[in-house]
């Protein structure tokens, strides 16, 4: 468990800093205010451990900082930072839920094995996806291309159809329910 | 399927990519490609076809109320490795853990084994254990697959029984071999039985002096009475409209019924214990039977039949007019443990017309309802007037079996029930023969 005890806060912490600081450099300080009192609430249910809510509030943090950081890109903030403070967030809402899972629940009288293993694996899987997560999308913030009209509905055939195919997946999984 | 988290990503993933479509922004959908990225992964390490057995040991099968049992469980994984299995037993409601877990979050790689060892207790009964439940997780808890493994068991808990000192019975008709219960015929024995003309052989010390002094010329021997074993028929009723329940049904709940079990395999102990061949009949949704026996192993047998012993209902089975009265020998000894209620005594008389010697043990509902501690803190007189009424028509029931020969034994469950039963049957010995027949 030390590695998510150590990467949990950084990552959390570094997700809001990065939206807090992209937005003071737009001189937008509400958001930045937004962004401390993210931060401050998150801390206190850390802090105070409230477990109940800790998946909960990692869950509102993660869907909050995802959408300041598409306002931030709308309003021209550093696109780098709010890239960062997504992708940091990710990894720290996982972590969250991978700490839960690894707790245990002694009123279900559930014991965890070689929680030590587990965690190394799901690290370095979750290192894997926020690294090449980070690449593409930096590649593909600072890289300008221009499409044909061609490629651009293959382009956007190809994401229909990855769409539909999730959709569909999604209800095998609820009809298998 | 898709977990929360799984829906809840591809969620927000979509929402990103529509907002960046409406506001036409290439930025806003760049910021999906972390999310997608993270889904895809967890997406190539789906579980998919998953190749789990799951073996159960339970360390007896069979096992007294309150007795610790423990079970293991052992999952083995023959497919490919699995990063995050949770294995999770389900247990019966009445099973209490009192050590151990019943889960286990733990990585399964190829030919690897996840044990759960626990102990349970818990009341009488009979507990099949069926399923596990085992989920397998994608790594990033985004898609998992979740099964139900069988690994059948079955633990039987058995009623506790009370030793009870010999009970004194008097069937009409007892078997060959030699025991403890008057066979109303004479012949060698203890007890005097009748007296005869001396035959050639007779013993000196078997000569009734007296009578012979009454009479001239001929000379009187005493004859004994023989002891024998019996057949005796265990009649447990199990019907769900005799029952009565007091307090939660589950849990702390106390059910007349319950009582009514202990009863009837304390009397199967001790009527074994005398070498009788004794057989048991439960009539509740059904009937349920074990034929005549002797010995330790029918004794086995009686006490796993009164494990799984439940109440139930049956229409065809709510009064006793569907015993079936010649599952037990003609003329033997038959017990009937139950509350007597209102149309029972019919069948009961009927019993004891066709030939059989009827004991009946009754655990009373009306004392049993009474200490409740709902109605011990109520002083209502409409509870009161309630209580007189149903102690006025179980003495009644009771009675008209006692004039037809019934032995009655009303059992206040509160009291043990060997004491109830020897100063119930002092008062009211069986009958007398009046059959009795010289050898």
């Amino acid at each position: 468990m030390k590695l998510t005890l150590m990467l949990l806060p950084a990552t959390f912490v570094l997700a809001w800093v990065a939206i807090g600081l992209g937005f003071a450099l737009r001189n937008a300080p509400i958001f930045t205010l937004a962004s401390l009192a993210g931060v401050a609430v998150w801390a206190a249910g850390w802090l105070r451990r409230w477990r109940a809510v800790t998946t909960t509030l990692a869950d509102a943090s993660f869907v909050a900082v995802t959408a300041l950081a598409g306002v931030g890109i709308l309003i021209n903030a550093p696109a780098i930072l709010m890239l960062v403070a997504v992708v940091a967030a990710l990894i720290a809402w996982d972590l969250t839920h991978l700490d839960q899972r690894l707790r245990g629940d002694k009123a279900a009288a559930m014991r965890v094995e070689r929680a030590d293993e587990i965690e190394r694996q799901h690290v370095r899987w979750l290192l894997l996806a926020a690294g090449c997560g980070f690449g593409v999308a930096g590649l593909a913030l600072t890289v300008r291309a221009s499409l044909s009209f061609g490629w651009m509905f293959a382009l956007g055939v190809l994401a229909a159809l990855a769409l539909s195919l999730t959709l569909r997946y999604v209800r095998q999984g609820q009809q298998q329910k | 399927m898709m977990t929360g988290k799984g829906i809840l990503l591809f969620a927000l993933a979509l929402a990103l990519f529509l907002f960046g479509l409406a506001s036409l922004n290439g930025g806003v959908i760049a910021l999906t490609i972390p999310l997608l990225v993270y889904l895809g992964l967890g997406y190539l390490q789906r579980p998919d076809a998953l190749q789990l057995r799951a073996v159960r040991r339970v360390s007896v099968g069979r096992t007294s109320v309150e007795e610790p049992v423990a079970v293991t469980l052992t999952v083995t994984n023959n497919g490919q490795p699995l990063r995050e299995v949770l294995v999770q037993d389900i247990l019966a409601a009445k099973l209490e853990l009192i050590e151990g877990a019943t889960g286990v979050f733990t990585p399964l790689g190829s030919g690897d084994a996840a044990e759960l060892s626990y102990v349970v207790r818990g009341g009488r009964g009979a507990y099949q254990f069926q399923h596990v439940q085992v989920t397998v997780y994608d790594g990033f808890d985004l898609f998992r697959r979740q099964i139900l493994l069988p690994a059948p068991a079955l633990l039987v808990v058995q009623p506790t029984v009370q030793r009870m000192r010999a009970i004194p019975i008097r069937p009409p008709r007892t078997r060959g071999f030699a025991g403890p219960i008057p066979a109303r015929q004479g012949g060698s024995g203890v007890d005097f039985f009748a007296v005869r003309d001396y035959q050639l052989g007779d013993r000196l010390r078997w000569v009734n002096w007296r009578v012979t002094a009454r009479n001239d010329r001929r000379v009187y021997s005493n004859v004994f009475e023989q002891e024998r074993i019996a057949d005796v028929g265990l009649i447990l009723d199990a019907r769900e409209g005799s029952d009565v329940r007091i307090g939660p049904a589950t849990g702390a709940g106390d059910s007349l019924f319950e009582h009514s079990v202990r009863a009837a395999a304390s009397l199967a102990e001790a009527f074994l214990n005398d070498g009788n061949r004794v057989g048991l009949l439960i009539y509740g949704s059904g009937i349920e039977s074990v034929f005549p026996g002797y010995g330790r192993v029918q004794r086995e047998r009686i006490l796993r039949a009164l494990g799984r012993a439940a109440t139930g209902h049956h229409f065809v089975f709510e009064k006793l007019d569907s015993l079936p009265t010649r599952f037990f020998p003609a003329q033997s000894q038959i017990v009937f443990v139950g509350p007597v209620t209102a149309d029972d005594p019919a069948m009961l008389i009927h019993l004891r017309a066709l030939g059989y010697a009827l004991m009946v043990v009754s655990p009373n509902p009306v004392a049993f309802e009474a200490g409740a501690p709902s109605l011990r803190l109520s002083s209502s007189h409409a509870v009161q007037y309630a209580h007189r009424i149903a102690t006025a028509e179980r003495t009644f029931n009771l009675q008209r079996l006692r004039r037809v020969g019934v032995q009655v034994v009303d059992w206040d469950v509160s009291l043990p029930l060997g004491n109830v039963i020897h100063e119930a049957l002092a008062r009211q010995p069986a009958a007398r023969a009046t059959l009795a027949r010289l050898p």
